[in-house]
């Protein structure tokens, strides 16, 4: 549905009369930051809450009020209480039907409720976002939570003082993995956003089937896929800021390691450390022109059966055809073999080979890759030493840019 | 005009909820006397009998006392949000009802002739009350009878538009124009109140 279409919804849904499906669409778009919708909405809801001033009015009871009170004074229904689930009146209803307390919040209205618990609170590992404050702002919550921890990633970066060219790129650098962070943390949050929209539709929805089994099954089968894309969503975050550590965690060696071959070079030792120095000195700028360059492209390699742990990402930088990948998890190399990593455009090209360090983790940086636009996927196999032209053995690590 | 008559209910002011969301009771007291006319009428509509609304509305004003701190002023008045709350928590209860095969009301097959206007209204109470029922009841008296209706189906009742448009036998595009341009017509009659509520100056 597009935004004239959503805009045509908004008078029925601050009604309270779209249908659920259309609600969950409707609250994405709020969600999403529509300004003239809520600005519209506001307005709708406003007229709405105004209909009861035109009934007759009538006066309630008049012991109503000292039961209001009376039953204000239960210890319950203290206001600094965290309990909120169940009303703590100590008068009984003779005329509710029992189950009216768990399906309560049935109702389609799409007002800002006070917020009432989901029939069945979601596992734990999703409640530290569902916090209130979190929902309230999320984008920037988010963001101040990753800034401190970009800020420490670019400290790090302080030392990597190597050559005065690098010195000049590092700013960049900083920027480009700046943004990068924070693209992802924005996806986070867009997940995170629709999964919450989704959550609260989800919620009404299986209040509204307690009739039906079934329907609850299918409702909560659901609430779960919703939950591992949530969930799925965080590790991708997590495993980007890990691969970013990585990456910080390479320079420095690589600084080290030039340090050092800069000192050979300078004492004019023999031919074989002038060409070490300039392979990892070539190696070191292009790893920056890539993760620095604001065109990168970047692509997410999942374990397949053989190696359900692992994962990869890869960056590739379409101006110079460069990229730099990174894998995590694989299984250790059995004697003989090597890691391939394929390009693969209408047939797979080797993009190069790779061996794990001690913490697993695998890096290649690629050259003359093919033009961006024709990859088509990225996967990595395992191959005799030395690699082969072609794929052969199991694939271990596969994914699309 | 007898202690019982109905008091005019106005808006209520931020600050006597942010007195109530600290445990103030005298200000839930002072809350309860501002909104309980209307918030009663409003529960006696939805859900038909007298005892069962008193009951709800006891309820729902424990809510509200529980969960005042939640209230955030950015989201609308606190009548608004007292208004959204009581209409949510009535109409759970019918259809909680509903669900267990009682019969709620007298209407649910025959459409109800729209009473969503005081009909007799008499001049007294017109009189009496304040510009904000003058200005609703006058809104929606403008409104076609087939528009009033569909607002009155979705508002008090719950229904959907799927739903209406089952319940009247008619097409359900014909039931979402009917709701638009009733909507349209309700927000653009009561703008000068909710302008007033949205803080928007004249």
């Amino acid at each position: 549905m597009n935004h004239e279409q959503l805009e045509e919804n908004l008078s029925l849904y601050a009604l309270g009369a779209l249908d659920p499906d259309s609600v969950r669409e409707m609250e994405q778009h709020l969600a999403a930051g529509c300004s003239a919708c809520s600005i519209l909405l506001q307005q709708y809801k406003a007229a709405v809450t105004m209909l009861p001033y035109a009934l007759p009015l009538q006066t309630p009871p008049p012991t109503l009020k000292s039961r209001i009170m009376t039953a204000l004074s239960g210890p319950a229904a203290s206001t600094t209480s965290a309990r909120t689930d169940i009303p703590a009146s100590p008068v009984p209803i003779p005329t509710a039907p029992p189950d009216l307390v768990s399906p309560r919040s049935f109702s389609r209205i799409p007002q800002d409720l006070p917020e009432r618990p989901a029939p069945q609170p979601l596992p734990s590992r999703s409640e530290s976002l569902t916090r209130q404050e979190q929902l309230r702002a999320a984008s920037p919550a988010l963001a101040n939570v990753l800034e401190p921890l970009l800020k420490r990633l670019l400290r790090r970066n302080e030392f990597l003082t190597w050559r005065e060219q690098l010195k000049a790129a590092s700013p960049a650098l900083a920027t480009a993995l700046g943004a990068l962070l924070l693209g992802v943390g924005g996806y986070a949050v867009h997940q995170y956003n629709t999964f919450e929209a989704e959550r609260t539709a989800t919620a009404r929805d299986r209040a509204e089937a307690a009739k039906s089994k079934l329907e609850i099954a299918d409702l909560k089968s659901q609430l779960e896929d919703k939950q591992a894309a949530l969930t799925k969503a965080t590790d991708e975050l997590k495993r980007t800021v890990e691969a970013l550590g990585t990456t910080r965690e390479q320079l420095a060696r690589h600084q080290e390691q030039i340090t050092t071959l800069q000192a050979q070079l300078k004492t004019g030792r023999g031919s074989k450390g002038r060409k070490g120095a300039e392979v990892l000195l070539a190696g070191g700028e292009d790893l920056l022109r890539i993760l620095s360059s604001p065109t990168a492209k970047m692509a997410d390699l999942h374990g397949t059966d053989a190696a359900k742990d692992a994962y990869a990402l890869v960056f590739v930088e379409p101006e110079t055809r460069r990229g730099f990948f990174y894998a995590n998890n694989l299984p250790s190399l059995p004697a003989g073999k090597t890691y391939q990593l394929w390009v693969i455009t209408d047939k797979p090209i080797s993009a190069g080979m790779f061996t794990l360090d001690h913490g697993h983790k695998g890096r290649l940086l690629m050259r003359d890759l093919p033009v961006v636009r024709r990859i088509k996927k990225f996967t990595v196999s395992l191959e005799p030493e030395g690699g082969l032209p072609q794929p052969t053995g199991s694939i271990y690590l596969a994914g699309k840019p | 005009m007898d202690a019982l008559s109905p008091k005019n209910p106005s808006t209520v002011d931020h600050t006597l909820l942010a007195r109530v969301a600290k445990g103030d009771q005298e200000a839930f007291e002072r809350l309860y006397e501002q909104t309980s006319s209307l918030l009663y009428s409003l529960v006696l509509r939805i859900v038909g009998k007298p005892a069962d609304a008193a009951d709800l509305l006891q309820e729902v004003y424990l809510e509200a006392w529980r969960k005042a701190s939640n209230y955030d002023t950015a989201r609308g008045t606190p009548m608004a949000w007292l208004v959204t709350l009581a209409r949510s928590r009535a109409i759970d209860w019918v259809r909680a009802l509903t669900a267990r095969g009682k019969d709620v009301t007298a209407s649910l097959d025959d459409t109800p002739a729209s009473d969503l206007i005081a009909q007799n209204a008499d001049a007294l109470d017109i009189r009496a009350a304040n510009e904000r029922q003058v200005l609703v009841r006058a809104s929606l008296k403008s409104l076609p009878p087939v528009q009033q209706q569909v607002i009155e189906l979705a508002f008090y009742e719950g229904l959907t538009h799927a739903e209406i448009s089952e319940r009247l036998h008619v097409p359900l595009g014909t039931i979402k124009t009917r709701i638009r341009l009733a909507m349209e017509k309700l927000r653009d009659g009561l703008q000068p109140l909710w302008e007033e509520e949205l803080g928007i100056p004249n």
